[in-house]
């Protein structure tokens, strides 16, 4: 026991000779570090490798975050525009989007589930044989839970499974829902009217000379290879398409692919869509739409000087 | 062409000793003037609601007689079999370069076979048929899937994912912007679709320019007009892939750099300018947030590249010759089944005769169902 003791003294006073012979250069307060306790290793910022991880944890935006708008289906770059970061940096909070998923599940659910009760089965009531003498048990009407073809105890009736969500906790949820995906790369905004540009030759038979499935084949064949190229496909994790209405070609060539991906318009898009597939791809206005129905907890209604306290601009433009 | 026609039939010193086609097609030549079928265009246009089909004047349709004209044989052949074969193909199908399936053709019954061919015996199976898939697989088929239905977006095809070439690509992109910058062209070119630059000679232009950078400002040494001028040349797109460098030459290449030019500051717009040249040389997109936290071109290569993809334990515990040493201890590349145990100790060929000689299926069922049993533990039924 004592030797430990002496040993664990040693060890603390050749620390103190390292941290005395340690050059000038270090600030004041690491000459104090208390070398008694276990040391930590010291940040060396300087000559670790810097690697992606530690990039991106350096990096804390205040007010903005850089988006880039992309030309479709090619994938341009073609202009820059910067987004506050109450709307696209968002911590990731699961318990938000928990809550907003599980409400949307609730809401979607049809509820239209009926059974009949023992009044509700058609047939006569009439006592099916006598109470005494039969020496078989009592029975009374042929609707009985009991018997085969009888009435359902407790059984599911058409009903509302629809719960409440707070409007602010719900549009939260939805843009940490965007900012997840754009913290990690998987949002890409594109243009307004995105709509898949065919080779010329298909447009020119594709209405009238492509029949029997022709056309069909060739959209699915077609739209593999784009989703492919642009690394959009299956193996990327599959791709939502979100347009603010309904671009018939891309609508059609992303219905022949549906283990691609899918394609939905504005009205059709909820929580749970945004966080299925490994890319979003969605139209510039549809992201502004988006978010103006979605910053409930940033605009107040309570007008104050002739003006109510609006949200932080959406997405200005840099370049 | 038609009306021509109509015309020189209408000709009565011409059907003398010819065969005469009959009187309602000689009488092809309409009565209504074509002056007039303009006029009367407008009531076509209102009654059929736009384009209206069919021809102007519905007489001149009636039945084409055999051309009968004076022109040489030769002549009236090519012209006639021309015109029989463009009439067949509509033009959008003669213009597409897709290739569609042909028009259904019908062999004679077997009944008409037999009479005028006395020789003919029917076909007992179909050995010999050319197989024909369905039309769904019409485009997987060799031949018909060509060059004008490839997809081509703006980004290389081919992904770089070597560090070393990728810091080559990175610094010519480097270059480039600097040199547009030095051309005081930067602001207008920033987001616009800089020339490919497929060719060998451009890279290697660019990449000849020296930088240096002063606590992040950065200067080019070199004919920086001449890079500018290449990259914004409206000359006509060739259709080519950016050089392929492998990755000697690219190792190459960063050693005889001086490593400072990595330290070169970024702000937005050359932030936004390098990523999309890079995507566009490389076919490597980075994602905004990632982007965003990079500060010099060292950081964007460090976000670009990705890091190899790590062993499995598998692989980790062969390449470490984990088990070699152990006696007890034996590797198999797959799971090792009844089969494999049978085969270790030689009994799987007697047992595959039996089994044979029995007429039963050596692996599997055979045409008897699995065993319900097994899908009432698992709850599936």
């Amino acid at each position: 026991m004592a030797s430990k003791g002496i040993g664990c003294l040693g060890e603390a006073m050749a620390a103190l000779r390292i941290s005395a012979a340690k050059p000038a250069t270090t600030s004041f307060s690491r000459q104090f570090t208390r070398s008694m306790a276990t040391e930590a290793p010291l940040k060396q910022a300087a000559n670790s490798p810097v690697t992606a991880q530690s990039l991106m944890q350096s990096w804390n935006p205040i007010s903005t975050v850089p988006v880039t708008i992309h030309s479709f289906p090619s994938l341009e770059p073609q202009s820059l525009e910067q987004w506050s970061v109450q709307h696209l940096y968002l911590p990731l909070r699961r318990d938000l989007l928990h809550l907003a998923v599980v409400y949307e599940g609730d809401n979607t659910r049809q509820g239209t589930a009926s059974s009949k009760t023992r009044y509700d089965v058609h047939g006569s009531h009439r006592k099916m044989r006598p109470q005494k003498g039969t020496g078989r048990a009592r029975l009374g009407s042929r609707q009985s839970p009991l018997l085969r073809g009888g009435g359902k105890t407790f059984g599911p009736h058409p009903r509302d499974f629809g719960t409440r969500l707070n409007r602010k906790v719900y549009d939260k949820a939805w843009r940490t829902a965007l900012s997840y995906r754009y913290r990690r790369g998987e949002l890409i905004i594109c243009e307004d009217g995105m709509e898949l540009a065919m080779p010329q030759d298909f447009d020119l038979v594709a209405d009238k000379f492509l029949k029997d499935g022709l056309r069909e084949a060739y959209l699915k064949k077609y739209m593999s290879g784009v989703l492919s190229t642009l690394g959009l496909g299956k193996e990327y994790g599959r791709t939502l398409f979100v347009t603010g209405d309904r671009r018939d070609r891309l609508y059609e060539a992303m219905e022949q692919v549906p283990w691609e991906g899918r394609a939905l318009d504005l009205e059709d898009v909820d929580v749970k869509d945004l966080l299925e597939t490994g890319k979003v791809v969605m139209e510039r206005s549809v992201l502004r739409e988006m978010i103006e129905q979605h910053q409930s907890d940033l605009v107040s209604r309570i007008v104050v000087n002739g003006l109510p306290k609006g949200g932080p601009p959406l997405g200005e433009k840099e370049l | 062409m038609r009306r021509l026609q109509s015309l020189q039939l209408a000709v009565p010193s011409q059907c003398a000793a010819a065969p005469r086609p009959s009187f309602a097609a000689a009488r092809a030549i309409s009565t209504t003037s074509p002056a007039r079928s303009k006029n009367t265009d407008w009531i076509r246009g209102k009654l059929w609601k736009g384009e209206a089909p069919g021809p102007a004047d519905p007489y001149t349709q009636r039945m084409e007689p055999e051309a009968q004209t004076n022109l040489p044989e030769e002549a009236l052949e090519s012209s006639s079999s021309s015109r029989s074969r463009r009439d067949k193909t509509p033009a959008a199908v003669r213009e597409s370069r897709l290739a569609l399936p042909g028009r259904r053709t019908e062999v004679a019954a077997e009944k008409e076979l037999q009479a005028s061919d006395p020789t003919y015996v029917p076909a007992a199976d179909a050995e010999g048929l050319e197989e024909i898939g369905p039309l769904s697989t019409w485009w997987e088929q060799p031949g018909h899937w060509g060059e004008e239905s490839e997809f081509k977006g703006f980004g290389s095809a081919v992904k770089v994912v070597e560090k070393e070439v990728l810091e080559v690509y990175l610094r010519r992109a480097v270059v480039e912007a600097l040199a547009l910058q030095q051309k005081g062209v930067f602001a207008e070119w920033a987001t616009k679709k800089w020339s490919e630059g497929g060719a060998r000679g451009e890279m290697d232009q660019a990449l000849a320019a020296q930088v240096e950078v002063q606590d992040g400002k950065a200067t080019l040494k070199g004919d920086a007009s001449a890079i500018a001028e290449a990259l914004t040349s409206e000359a006509e797109e060739v259709e080519s892939t950016p050089p392929v460098i492998t990755v000697e030459e690219a190792r190459e290449m960063t050693k005889s750099w001086d490593s400072s030019w990595k330290n070169v500051a970024l702000d937005n717009p050359l932030r936004f300018a390098l990523r999309k040249r890079l995507y566009q040389l490389t076919g490597v997109l980075i994602p905004d947030a990632k982007l965003a936290a990079a500060n010099t071109a060292k950081h964007i290569l460090t976000l670009a590249a990705r890091d190899p993809k790590p062993l499995k334990l598998a692989q980790v515990l062969e390449k470490r010759n984990a088990f070699g040493d152990l006696a007890n201890v034996k590797v198999h590349e797959r799971r090792v089944g009844p089969i494999d145990k049978e085969v270790a100790v030689g009994r799987w060929k007697v047992i595959e005769e039996e089994l044979k000689k029995r007429d039963l299926p050596v692996t599997g069922y055979g045409d008897a169902p699995r065993n319900k049993e097994r899908d009432w533990l698992t709850g599936k039924i």
